[in-house]
C-alpha cells in the first residue's frame, strides 16, 4: 500500500531528474505534514529549542538519504517518529547521557490548574517505558500498531502498557491528598 | 461479562482504540450496568486530564522548510562519498600497478643469472647426443665426441662442487 499518492509511482524508466525531483516533493509534502508535531515531540526531549530543530534537520536529513524506501513504508507517520526517536537516542548517545529517551521530559514549571499538575506529577512518575507509550497515544495520537512500529515492540506490548499506565494513573489520582507528593 | 474484559474494553475505550461496533455493544451495555458505567467515566476522566497534561504547550516555534537545504546537503555528502571512493580507488590501483611492475624489474633482473645458463648448456648437449646417434656406432668422429662429452660433463660436476 502507498501512502504516498503518484509521487512514488516511478516507471521503471522515469528519468533520475524527476525521480529526484518527486522525491524531493515527496519529502517536502511529509515535512509540511508532520514537522510541527515531531517537532514537538523532539521538543519535550531536548533541553533547548536549537537541539530540538537540529534533530528535526537530522530526522530530515535521514528521510531524504532513504527517500528510495519510501514507496515501501505503509505507516510514514510511524516511520517519521521511530526516526526521531532514533536521532534522539543518537544524540544522548553521543552526549554520553545515559537515561533512555523516554526519561528525557522537559516541561514548564509553572501550572495554574491543580488536578492538571498532580496529573502532571503522576505522569511523571511512571516508568519511562509507559510514559513513552501513553505520550505516543495521548499527544501524537498514533494507534497501537503505529506505536508498536515506532518502539518496536509487539502491538499486545503496547496495549498492555498503555492499559498498566492509565490504571496507575487513576490510582495516583485517586490517592487521599495527605500521600500526593 | 467478566470484570478484567469488561475493564480491557473500558480502557481501550478511554484511549480511543475501541473498534466501533464493538464500541456500540458495550455503550448498550453500560446503559444496564451502573458500576461499569461508573468505572467508564472514572477511566474517560483520568485519559482526558492526561491527554490534557501531555498536551500543554512546551515550545510554540515552528521550524522553517529546509527541506531544499536537506536536499542539497544529501546530494553533497553523496558527492563528497563518490570522491572519496574514486580517490581510494585510484590509490589502491597505483598501488598494485606499482607492486606489480617492482615484481616484474626483480624477475627480468634474475632471468639471465638463473635461467640462461642451464638452458644454453642443455641445448648444447641435446645437438651432441642428437649427433653422437647419427653417426655409425664404431666411427672415429663419433668415439670422439662421446669421449669429449664426458670430459666437459666431469669438468662441470667439479665446477658445481
Amino acid at each position: 500500500m502507498n501512502f504516498f499518492g503518484p509521487a512514488c509511482n516511478y516507471g521503471e524508466r522515469g528519468d533520475n531528474l524527476r525521480q529526484v525531483q518527486s522525491d524531493t516533493d515527496t519529502v517536502g509534502r511529509l515535512y509540511g505534514q508532520h514537522a510541527g508535531e515531531l517537532y514537538h515531540y523532539l521538543a519535550r526531549r531536548c533541553p533547548d529549542a536549537a537541539t530540538a530543530s537540529d534533530l528535526l534537520q537530522e530526522t530530515f536529513l535521514q528521510v531524504v538519504r532513504q527517500s528510495d524506501q519510501l514507496a515501501r513504508v505503509t505507516m510514514p507517520r510511524a516511520w517519521l517518529f521511530a526516526i526521531a526517536r532514533n536521532m534522539l537516542a543518537r544524540h544522548y548517545r553521543r552526549q554520553r547521557d545515559p537515561r533512555p529517551v523516554a526519561q528525557l521530559w522537559y516541561e514548564p514549571a509553572e501550572e495554574k490548574d491543580d488536578r492538571l499538575a498532580v496529573m502532571r506529577e503522576a505522569i511523571r512518575s511512571l516508568s519511562a517505558e509507559l510514559r513513552d507509550t501513553l505520550e505516543l497515544r495521548l499527544e501524537q495520537e498514533l494507534s497501537y500498531e503505529e506505536i508498536a512500529h515506532v518502539l518496536d515492540v509487539p502491538v499486545g506490548t503496547v496495549r498492555s502498557r498503555l492499559h498498566n499506565a492509565v490504571r496507575q494513573l487513576r490510582d495516583l489520582m485517586n490517592r487521599p491528598e495527605e500521600t500526593k507528593q | 461479562m467478566k470484570p478484567d474484559v469488561i475493564e480491557r474494553l473500558l480502557l481501550d475505550r478511554a484511549l480511543g482504540c475501541l473498534d466501533p461496533d464493538v464500541d456500540t455493544l458495550l455503550a448498550d451495555y453500560l446503559a444496564n450496568a451502573a458500576s461499569a458505567a461508573t468505572q467508564a467515566r472514572e477511566l474517560q476522566d483520568v485519559v482526558h486530564l492526561a491527554r490534557k497534561a501531555v498536551r500543554q504547550p512546551v515550545l510554540a516555534i515552528e521550524p522553517p522548510n529546509q527541506i531544499h537545504q536537506l536536499v542539497w546537503r544529501h546530494r553533497a555528502e553523496r558527492a563528497l562519498a563518490l570522491a572519496a571512493s574514486f580517490v581510494i580507488g585510484v590509490g589502491i590501483t597505483a598501488l598494485a600497478l606499482r607492486a606489480s611492475l617492482r615484481r616484474e624489474d626483480n624477475a627480468v633482473a634474475l632471468a639471465p643469472s638463473i635461467q640462461s645458463e642451464p638452458t644454453g648448456s642443455r641445448q648444447q648437449e641435446a645437438s651432441v647426443k642428437t649427433k653422437i646417434e647419427s653417426l655409425p656406432f664404431w666411427s672415429n668422429q663419433r668415439l670422439y665426441l662421446l669421449a669429449s662429452a664426458s670430459t666437459a660433463d666431469a669438468n662441470a660436476k667439479e665446477t658445481v662442487k
